[in-house]
């Protein structure tokens, strides 16, 4: 029972599970159709031979980091103020309630447009994706904290500069980490566009032209990175937030 | 009330208070007319039934809001906003401690707060957490804490900035009897060593009779206000068994009855 147990917490027993489906799906089917998980193995050798596997992954993550850490710097401080301050929070959300629903994706010809065909247009992208979902997580952080602990930290000589510092900050640290891994996965999705629209490089390129060479295995070869690079950024995010924010509460309730 | 202000007494005069504001005629009062003198270093009960605005006042001579009308001072000066003179234990510690913080940072915070150097903060800090008896559980975080070592961390927490008036909104509403019991001594004890000017919201007669000097006892809103201050001739500790004590119980509880 025990056994079981941890096989299934350890997430082996859902993987052993999807590759004996995936098998299965693809002994029906013509590998130019739905290769199986040996032709995608066979193909992620092909495309790491020369290393543009690698490297196209490499490029595509250095975006999405760039892109995602600009835009986290730029979005805390922003929905920390909208927070704080009611009247900016009237004036700009009806705002951000509606260019929120604006995909990045959207965007791509007018940022090229703008910022060029080179990095800095997918960089300002990944800042779009990742702005106002960290802007509406930290705000609703800062809205909800309790009146009577705000009370309380005035009540004891706090000044409204060290409420922000000592007080507001630390009780909205698990709203802006949820924005932040939310963010995440929402860079993830604007940069393939981006990539297969107007690049020469990385995992969205490689998918994107894999259609000319009718390899539909490279295709998902490019899925499986996507997912694996997401799912580890992910838990390689989490972790670091367990290991240093345990005291603000991140970790503590998920064990 | 013609006498000299004395500095750490509570002047409350003609105070109304109302939600509905600008004031209009139909303005829906919560707190109208209350006059009330709280003595330097007395130990009084604001005593009143769920809704009759008695934690507004406590919010009112905190500073947290401000009177519609009416005048509120402490000693001379006019109490304007809140400050750590006057200093708030709170109904529900769950929401004012930082959980964040462990019990020691959580009393030091209003020392850092007036950038007291580390050194001088922890003799305090370690007296505070002596008189409430959590030095032990010091490096603890509100979580890993029952409902009363919160409390006691509130009250630690205030009592390190060296507050003129406590004030306590029902802190011992959400404990168990004994642990109430525990408390309330404790609260007698801290009073009679720091002579604090105390003002303290409960609608219990009985922990009212048990802690208090003297009982304002409050009418039900609307415009409520003090409709009768008992004076509590016993000495500490009380006995709420005797038959003086429940004699004046009887008496408060004639207030209550419809």
């Amino acid at each position: 029972m025990n056994w079981t147990n941890k096989l299934l917490r350890s997430g082996i027993a859902t993987w052993v599970v999807i590759l004996l489906i995936w098998q299965g799906i693809s002994m029906q089917s013509s590998p130019d159709f739905l290769p199986g998980p040996w032709k995608t193995l066979q193909g992620a050798y092909e495309l790491s031979e020369d290393g543009s596997l690698f490297l196209y992954m490499g490029i595509s993550l250095s975006r999405i980091l760039a892109g995602w850490i600009i835009g986290s710097l730029i979005a805390i401080p922003i929905g920390l103020l909208m927070g704080k301050v009611s009247a900016l929070r009237l004036l700009t959300e009806p705002f951000l309630h509606f260019i929120r629903f604006i995909p990045p994706i959207a965007f791509i010809t007018l940022f090229l447009l703008w910022f060029g065909i080179g990095e800095t247009a997918k960089v300002v992208l990944i800042v779009y994706a990742t702005l106002f979902t960290v802007i509406l997580n930290t705000m609703i952080g800062v809205r909800s904290i309790k009146e009577d602990m705000l009370r309380s930290a005035r009540n004891m000589g706090a000044s409204e500069w060290q409420i922000m510092q000592y007080v507001i900050i630390p009780s909205t640290i698990p709203h802006i980490f949820t924005g932040i891994r939310l963010a995440m996965s929402s860079s993830f999705m604007a940069i393939i566009g981006a990539e297969m629209v107007a690049a020469n490089e990385g995992i969205g390129f490689m998918i994107w032209n894999s259609r000319l060479y009718f390899k539909t295995d490279w295709i998902f070869v490019g899925l499986l990175c996507l997912g694996m690079m997401g799912f580890l950024m992910d838990r390689m995010l989490t972790y670091i937030g367990c290991m240093t924010l345990r005291r603000y509460g991140i970790g503590r309730h998920s064990d | 009330m013609i006498q000299a202000a004395a500095a750490n007494a509570i002047y409350i005069e003609k105070v109304g208070k109302t939600f509905d504001e600008p004031i209009q005629d139909n303005s829906a009062y919560v707190l109208r007319d209350v006059d009330l003198l709280v003595n330097e270093g007395e130990f009084f009960i604001l005593l009143g039934p769920s809704g009759c605005g008695k934690s507004t006042l406590l919010n009112l001579i905190a500073g947290f809001i401000k009177t519609s009308e009416g005048a509120l001072r402490l000693g001379s000066q006019n109490i304007k906003q809140h400050s750590s003179q006057r200093a708030m234990v709170f109904q529900n510690a769950e929401a004012a401690l930082f959980p964040w913080l462990t019990v020691r940072e959580n009393v030091e915070f209003g020392l850092k707060m007036k950038k007291i150097s580390q050194q001088e903060r922890k003799p305090i800090t370690d007296h505070y957490l002596e008189i409430v008896g959590l030095l032990k559980d010091e490096q603890k975080f509100p979580h890993e804490l029952s409902g009363g070592m919160k409390q006691r961390v509130q009250l630690a927490r205030v009592l390190a900035n060296n507050p003129k008036i406590l004030l306590m909104d029902e802190p011992f509403g959400a404990l168990d009897a004994m642990t109430r019991r525990s408390m309330q001594k404790e609260v007698v004890h801290i009073w009679q060593k720091t002579k604090k000017t105390i003002v303290f919201v409960t609608h219990d007669i009985q922990e009212a009779l048990l802690l208090g000097q003297r009982i304002g006892i409050m009418s039900v809103g609307p415009d409520s206000k003090i409709v009768d201050i008992i004076k509590v001739p016993f000495s500490y500790p009380r006995d709420n068994t005797s038959v003086t004590f429940n004699k004046l119980y009887e008496k408060v509880e004639q207030h209550f009855e419809l």
